[in-house]
């Protein structure tokens, strides 16, 4: 099962890396691909295998000839350490029996490192990381624990980030990044010079369909892409009300204003008069593990509850303190915090929907502190940090982490600490726009929020509606009405629960006072 | 030839009864279907009288060389690690092939013990070592193999083998003269299951896992089982085949080793690595090292034990 947060922090890192280093990343795969398709085949699984002594008067012209190939990249790259990592079946510590890999040569991502042994199974770790080989670790028959180093390996360029984590994972969701990335490459048929040219002008290979013969990527074909690119074209995004609550989007969606009618009319008149070539893009990344989380996601079933908050005291209190703290701090009190800290005593009175669930559905774990994810839009992307024990502090210190978490956030420097353990989401779309929506519920959580857009509206006021009657005269004061959109998890949660804790909510919310009393 | 990968809950038995081809199936078989997460591939083989040793064990200390070449027993060695095995006809191979991350082989040696237990009226038990035992009795050895995207685990099941020649072959007496790093088995005293239960034969045995395989997996009906014959895919596993036939993999992929024997009362090392004699001490006067350096030590077994004692 896959949990939400690594999927966030792989996000995180990923979004961080793709829009500077994935075309490079792109064009250096595909480049190893053509020159050493030899080299490369004998890497590949089907081959047999064979002891490699540690003995280095046996060196072998197949690694020699390789290693005078090999791509190092100038600048200096960092020198990462590759572990054992945990290979299953509670096995703390194996033997290792054969190097498939000596200091100095070249590995790509998935090549095999070596061959480890304990009790009966033999494991072959693979690569995590592309680089050169600095060092061998352990010895032959020696026994390595889980967690102790292999080899180090020197990165050829500095993308370990790209990679997550820095152990060797035996690789299992990126089996399919594998087949991706495999047929994205088979199928560019490009010479030398053209994908010198593309290197220079920073074009992934992969975005442009050759023309040539084969689907062979000619210069025209480069040319052509450039200037397309440098035209603006991406209205892509007009779906309408997306979705976007807790689960990621791609990195390129950044919260746009609602079109209007004017701009939506440009659009038309632009795509008439510039036709655009069809585009294929590999699922790459971030969007996989997107698609791999909403697979999952769709297995638990969902209930949404939906409800509109009065917000016009909380309107009036936020005024006030605006008006006051504004001297003082530079910190702007949005409805945020009142409502985090609103939530996290409503929970208090429904803790099951501050539980964590898990995949198999055999335990409802109840969590104590109420760590209360907040959904934010970046540039690098969507992430869900979220802040911890909200029910021990007050709204000013909410204030300040979430406005801490929020320039992390822009900045892609969220830590692994803020994206994981959260109990309880929410999401503000009301900042973009919309009012109702059906939010994902982020495994293994169980519940989730959708906070819309506060919009004035004319309440009927109660108290008065016996003693006017007459309906010309009818003044109904206007309030600020604030949609908000639950789901949840209904193999735990019901409809009753839910519409209690946002009463509860609700109460807390109309009534601002009980919320900062306590 | 496209069906024979497809993936999916499925029973293979091979026609074939030559070790080579089997093995080469069972890697051909692993590396190239399409496995499905949450489905496991049943392979059902045995073969000719042969023994098998782990990847990185030595077979001169596993087994009686010279005792398997006068009977005419292959040598086999298989790409899993783990001990030395005999198969005959009477021993039945197992394996069951699925994702990597779907391996878990306590499962598959718990399925199979209460599949029997039931069936045949036994005591089976899976040991800490992943073996099974009647009583104090093994009845089966295991090993596996994982790579990145399979992982195997296979087994054998001695059902009425021929116990007799199990231990003549794999006695060695070379076993105390090598020292290594390699895999060395853990012996143990064996049984058949057709000892305890004579009504056990291999037939009933494998329509008994095929049976209970598909139950086991949650499939309705047994349609996905098939005889397969190697031969007809003989292309594609030749290479395979051809490379566990060889005397390169057979004896040169052993780990190093040192072989001491006694010539005229005084020791000589033999330091083998990659198969190849690649240092000799001992007394320079009584052994002509010319004609051993440099040579493949299976090459010039005969000779050596020749020395031995003499």
């Amino acid at each position: 099962m896959m949990l939400a947060r690594p999927v966030c922090l792989d996000t995180l890192l990923r979004c961080f890396v793709l829009p500077s280093s994935f075309f490079r990343n792109t064009f250096n795969r595909s480049s190893i691909n053509q020159f050493f398709p030899i080299v490369s085949s004998s890497f590949s699984l089907g081959q047999p295998t064979f002891t490699i002594p540690i003995s280095s008067n046996n060196v072998s012209t197949l690694y020699f000839s390789f290693r005078s190939f090999s791509i190092s990249s100038s600048r200096s790259s960092p020198v990462v350490q590759f572990k054992l990592a945990d290979i299953g079946e509670g096995i703390k510590e194996v033997e290792i029996i054969e190097w498939y890999v000596q200091v100095g040569d070249y590995v790509k991502q998935f090549d095999k490192i070596c061959e480890v042994q304990s009790d009966k199974a033999n494991v072959t770790i693979i690569s995590r990381y592309g680089g050169t080989i600095v060092k061998l670790h352990q010895n032959i028959s020696k026994t390595a624990k889980v967690g102790e180093t292999l080899v180090d390996i020197k990165l050829e360029h500095d993308l370990d980030v790209l990679t997550g984590t820095k152990t060797a994972t035996i690789m299992t969701d990126d089996t399919f990044d594998n087949t991706v990335y495999k047929d994205s490459l088979a199928n560019i048929l490009v010479t030398p010079a053209i994908r010198q040219m593309a290197k220079e002008l920073q074009i992934s290979l992969s975005d442009i369909q050759g023309t040539g013969k084969d689907g062979r990527i000619l210069k025209e074909d480069i040319i052509r892409f450039k200037s397309v690119k440098s035209t603006p074209s991406k209205f892509s995004s007009g779906t309408p009300p997306p979705s976007p609550t807790a689960v990621k989007q791609t990195s390129r969606l950044r919260p746009t204003p609602i079109p209007t009618s004017s701009s939506l009319k440009k659009v038309s008149d632009h795509s008439l008069t510039k036709s655009k070539n069809d585009r294929n893009e590999p699922i790459q990344g971030t969007r996989k593990t997107i698609i791999q989380t909403m697979i999952e996601t769709s297995s638990i079933p969902h209930f949404t509850y939906c409800d509109e908050y009065d917000m016009t005291q909380l309107e009036k209190i936020r005024k006030q303190l605006k008006n006051r703290l504004d001297n003082k701090q530079k910190q702007m009190y949005s409805y945020m915090p009142f409502i985090i800290k609103a939530c996290s005593l409503a929970l208090c009175d429904y803790p099951i929907l501050n539980a964590h669930i898990d995949s198999k559905c055999e335990t409802i774990a109840y969590k104590g502190s109420h760590n209360v994810g907040i959904v934010i839009h970046t540039k690098h992307g969507l992430f869900v940090p979220n802040i911890k024990n909200v029910q021990q502090l007050s709204i000013g210190q909410i204030t300040y982490e979430l406005n801490r978490l929020q320039e992390l956030a822009q900045n892609a420097k969220l830590s692994t600490e803020d994206l994981t353990n959260g109990t309880f989401s929410l999401s503000n779309i009301g900042d973009i726009g919309g009012t109702y929506t059906v939010p994902v519920v982020l495994s293994p959580e169980v519940a989730i929020g959708a906070l819309g857009k506060i919009f004035r509206q004319a309440v009927p006021d109660e108290d008065k509606q016996n003693s006017n009657e007459s309906e010309e005269y009818c003044s109904s004061p206007v309030h600020s009405m604030m949609s908000v959109s639950w789901s949840a998890d209904h193999r735990v949660i019901d409809g009753a629960t839910m519409a209690r804790f946002s009463n509860q909510l609700k109460f807390l919310l109309e009534n601002p006072l009980h919320t900062l009393i306590n | 030839m496209k069906s024979i990968l497809r993936g999916g809950n499925r029973v293979l038995i091979s026609k074939s009864t030559n070790v080579y081809t089997n093995l080469a199936l069972e890697r051909y078989l692993a590396e190239n279907i399409k496995h499905q997460p949450k489905t496991r591939l049943l392979l059902l083989w045995r073969n000719q009288p042969c023994v098998v040793v782990g990847r990185y064990q030595n077979p001169f200390a596993e087994s009686d060389i010279k005792y398997l070449s006068e009977k005419q027993i292959d040598l086999a060695r298989r790409y899993s690690g783990g001990g030395t095995c005999y198969h005959d006809l009477g021993n039945l191979n197992v394996t069951i092939v699925t994702t990597r991350e779907d391996y878990n082989r306590k499962k598959n040696l718990h399925w199979i013990v209460n599949t029997l237990n039931e069936a045949f009226n036994l005591t089976l038990h899976v040991t800490d070592r992943d073996d099974i035992f009647l009583d104090t009795f093994k009845v089966t050895g295991s090993a596996s193999r994982l790579e990145r995207l399979y992982a195997y685990h296979h087994f054998t099941l001695l059902i009425n083998s021929y116990l007799n020649d199990l231990r003549r072959s794999l006695k060695s007496e070379d076993q105390m003269k090598i020292t290594s790093k390699a895999t060395s088995s853990v012996r143990s005293s064996v049984l058949n299951l057709a000892d305890r239960n004579n009504s056990i034969t291999y037939e009933k045995t494998i329509a008994l896992l095929i049976e209970k395989f598909f139950q086991w997996n949650n499939e309705k009906t047994t349609t996905s089982c098939d005889y397969i014959d190697p031969l007809l895919y003989y292309e594609h596993i030749k290479d395979f085949e051809n490379e566990l036939k060889s005397q390169k993999f057979l004896y040169q992929v052993t780990p190093p080793f040192v072989y001491t024997i006694e010539h005229e009362k005084q020791p000589i090392e033999i330091s083998v690595s990659n198969g190849i004699i690649t240092d000799i001490k001992g007394n320079d006067s009584i052994i002509d090292k010319k004609n051993f350096l440099g040579q493949l030590f299976h090459g010039v077994y005969h000779n050596i034990q020749k020395l031995n004692k003499t």
